[in-house]
């Protein structure tokens, strides 16, 4: 069966779909654990399954329709108060979920060969739903039923509610019909589908309760609610149906009230407590806010990066050349033409990279989402209490960055788990509340994103971390006494540092925070620690927003090294000085020149580099570059001037050059090394001169 | 003798280094541009002559007098850089001069030294009607 829902477009979108709809599950189904039943998270789980089984009927992936109809059958109890909220039918739900990754795996690896068997995790549902509230049975049922079923309850998707807001916006109205079929009519299912028909004569159905269109002809059901948009009034409509409908006991037309002001009927039965204080305005304007999306696969998006990046570098190179053209024919007009073109295509490309880059960009919340399920499971396994809050989800952050975040960030939470917050009852006796809390927050600030994770568990001994930093010979006894609370508490950071006594199957798996800090500095970011004995850990880490489009462009200061030309990094070159001979000293063997009331180490890279030094001249012309608070003097034989460069590497053939970190070609087709600023440093700090006879 | 096989079938560019004859696979040979001046990398391999701009693309040149402790070239109006493709990476070589392509009637293996050098960087010797010219096993040279 080779139709269009076997090709890999198709396959993977419904992947996407399929990782979205689990994610809401997941997410639901530990908001039910911890909140109890709300109208929105049970609606949210249903609309959820309903999505999955409808999504995989149309793949004809059956074991995934057939699981998610069963999942749909205990929400749909749930929903309906028939069916309590427990432990084990928290559990169940969470292991569907599992089986339905696994499920969606083998999908998206081989379609048609899904092993995974689904009927124990289906026998679970099944033993759930037998297990029905008793007392439900009786009569109070039905009253619940009839206060409740002042309107029944349509589950709608997006496409629905836009329907429905339209529809009122034009001044049509939304009608809820309720039908009762007489007893006596033969074919139930028939007739629903006929009233269905009528109410589409006057108006549009947009949902039913039950779905006549899914259940099997034959099936008893007595009534029905359809959810119409007309033009017609209800009271018009209901004297029509009323005339019209044939095996009809009874016909109740009333407008449709929102699923919000549903959800502020109180159930006195389950106890259930509406938290939402204005739900009608959030689900307002959650209504209100149609966003058009698309779903782009991400190796597009990164192609297109990569492509951008490349027309800036290209882009550079027009500039370059138009700038010689320029020099060489001053007087001719096309040239001037030329560089006018090419600015303008530079502004462009400046903007096609804003929006490339804009579209990198996701909310938090993605990554945040994967945090609860995981932080309850640990709980549960260690039987600790954990109230995790996150905040900020709304925080836009470039979506490589998030992606490498993810390890790091589990790791700490892990950590905050395992290692901080204490069990209920050593918490009890310090008098904090049993419950520990996890707070997870990210905060934009200028073109950062600030992360912080912070727990209230036990905090970090310093005394502890410095014996074991001793102990792993992170540090000698000395340097540690020497050494303030904060610099111990940093250690953590070290390689080799891991405070945890034993491997444990949660945390200290070797992967220490180390591992955490050189994913964060990779990024560019920074990662710092804050904790007080007994009251808690503290994690910040600053991340950039964006990712740089490219590392492959910098300005250079282009200088000659005994006719050579060398490309530096201008962020590196704090400032140029010419010195007469006389003004160069020489303190212990090492060159110096005293700049701005400070003696600057000087260095000709020709020594290093085995080439002569050249003839003396009056003044000495030296670069002075900086990393950090560090300073050296670079002795060079001329200046070119600055411009922008395109940074090539040397490719792995000549592999790493110290003090060389790359090259680039410059605007007469020549080619020039550009020096590694920190190699330069290393080099005069480690290795001898080749040449020193020059002194 | 399946690669023997090959290796007759092949066509080589012959060229020289330090008056002795050399060839390379025809198909190991990327391209041949004439010398241009080339950027040292000071602190690197110590055969390798340096960097060059070949159409916007910077690739590695290697210097095999050097390799091989042969006499160093001087450059003149035959000098060219020949340039490889080794391990998917490009690499220009300088020899002294492009003499020819051609096929060989014979190739016998490599004695245990050629013209000095080991003869292990050899595929073997092929021979012409005006003598014998060594095959490089370009890859074990750049690379080893």
């Amino acid at each position: 069966m080779a139709n269009i829902f076997e090709s890999p477009e198709m396959v993977g979108t419904f992947i996407g779909e399929v990782e979205e709809q689990l994610q809401l599950l997941e997410n639901g189904i530990v908001e039910l654990e911890q909140n109890g039943v709300t109208t929105e998270v049970i609606q949210e789980l249903f609309r959820a399954a309903h999505t999955l089984k409808g999504s995989s009927a149309t793949m004809g992936f059956e074991k995934m329709k057939t699981l998610t109809h069963e999942m749909e059958n205990v929400l749909d109890r749930i929903r309906n108060n028939l069916l309590e909220i427990s432990r084990p039918v928290i559990d169940a739900l969470f292991e569907c979920l599992d089986v339905l990754r696994v499920l969606k795996q083998e999908f998206a690896s081989d379609k048609n060969n899904i092993k995974t068997d689904i009927t124990p995790v289906i026998a679970k549902l099944k033993d759930i739903l037998s297990k029905e509230k008793p007392k439900n049975k009786l009569g109070k049922t039905k009253n619940i039923k009839e206060e409740k079923k002042n309107q029944a309850i349509f589950v709608l998707d997006e496409k629905q509610k836009e329907q429905i807001n339209q529809a009122l916006i034009i001044g049509q109205n939304v009608l809820v019909c309720e039908v009762k079929i007489s007893e006596y009519s033969q074919m139930k299912s028939t007739r629903a589908c006929l009233i269905m028909n009528f109410l589409n004569e006057w108006g549009t159905v947009i949902s039913i309760v039950p779905d006549i269109l899914e259940i099997p002809v034959g099936t008893d059901i007595s009534e029905i609610s359809f959810l119409t948009i007309t033009q017609m009034s209800a009271d018009a409509l209901e004297q029509k149906a009323k005339i019209e409908l044939m095996d009809v006991s009874e016909v109740k037309v009333y407008p449709y009230r929102n699923e919000t002001s549903q959800s502020q009927i109180k159930d006195v039965e389950s106890g259930v407590q509406e938290k939402d204080n204005n739900p009608s305005a959030k689900t307002f304007e959650e209504e209100k806010k149609v966003v058009h999306t698309v779903r782009i696969d991400v190796d597009r998006l990164e192609r297109m990066m990569d492509l951008v990046g490349e027309l800036v570098i290209e882009q550079i190179r027009i500039a370059q050349f138009a700038n010689n053209l320029y020099n060489r024919y001053p007087s001719d007009e096309t040239v001037d033409d030329l560089i006018g073109i090419s600015n303008q295509v530079s502004v462009l490309i400046n903007e096609l990279q804003e929006g490339i880059m804009k579209t990198r960009m996701i909310p938090v919340q993605q990554l945040f989402n994967r945090f609860p399920r995981m932080v309850r499971d640990l709980s549960h396994s260690l039987n600790k209490e954990i109230d995790l809050v996150l905040d900020g989800g709304e925080t836009e952050i470039d979506r490589t960055i998030m992606e490498e975040m993810s390890d790091p960030l589990i790791h700490l939470i892990r950590n905050a788990i395992d290692h901080g917050i204490e069990e209920p009852e050593v918490r009890r006796k310090s008098g904090k509340p049993e419950k520990g809390t996890l707070r997870i927050t990210a905060l934009p600030q200028d073109s950062n994103v600030i992360i912080t994770i912070e727990d209230d568990g036990a905090g970090m001994d310093a005394e502890k971390i410095k014996q074991s930093a001793i102990k792993k010979q992170i540090v000698t006894e000395q340097e540690a006494e020497n050494m303030a609370e904060q610099q111990i508490i940093n250690l953590i950071f070290n390689t080799g540092f891991s405070n945890s006594q034993e491997v444990s199957d949660i945390s200290g798996r070797g992967v220490g925070m180390d591992i955490v800090r050189t994913h964060v500095e990779k990024l560019n970011g920074i990662i710092y620690v804050e904790t007080c004995a007994g009251a808690g850990t503290k994690f910040i880490i600053k991340l950039p927003i964006k990712l740089p489009l490219t590392l492959a462009i910098l300005k250079g200061l282009l200088i000659k090294i005994n006719n050579e030309t060398y490309a530096l990094p201008m962020n590196n070159v704090i400032e140029i000085v010419r010195k007469p001979k006389d003004e160069i000293d020489s303190i212990n063997g090492q060159t110096v020149a005293v700049i701005r009331d400070k003696p600057i180490p000087l260095v000709w890279l020709h020594d290093y580099f085995g080439i002569p030094r050249g003839n003396e001249r009056k003044n000495t012309l030296i670069v002075i570059l900086g990393i950090a608070e560090k300073r050296l003097g670079l002795v060079v034989d001329e200046l070119i001037g600055n411009q922008e460069i395109v940074v090539t590497n040397l490719g792995s053939y000549i592999g790493k050059v110290e003090g060389i970190s790359g090259a680039t070609i410059l605007g007469d087709r020549s080619v020039a090394c550009i020096l590694d600023v920190a190699g330069i440093f290393n080099m005069v700090n480690s290795k001898k001169i080749l040449k020193t006879d020059n002194e | 003798m399946t690669i023997m096989d090959e290796l007759l079938s092949s066509q080589y560019v012959a060229y020289e280094l330090a008056g002795e004859k050399y060839a390379l696979n025809i198909s190991d040979v990327y391209e041949i541009i004439k010398m241009q001046s080339i950027t040292p990398i000071h602190n690197s391999k110590p055969f390798l002559e340096g960097i060059i701009n070949l159409r916007g693309k910077i690739i590695p040149v290697v210097n095999l007098h050097k390799r091989f402790g042969l006499a160093n070239y001087t450059p003149s109006k035959k000098t060219r850089i020949v340039v490889v493709k080794s391990r998917d990476e490009m690499i220009g070589i300088v020899v002294d001069k492009v003499s020819q392509v051609l096929r060989f009637s014979d190739i016998q293996p490599p004695p245990e030294m050629v013209a000095g050098i080991d003869g292990s960087y050899f595929e073997g010797v092929g021979i012409t009607d005006e003598g014998v010219i060594s095959i490089l096993k370009i890859d074990k040279v750049l690379h080893e």
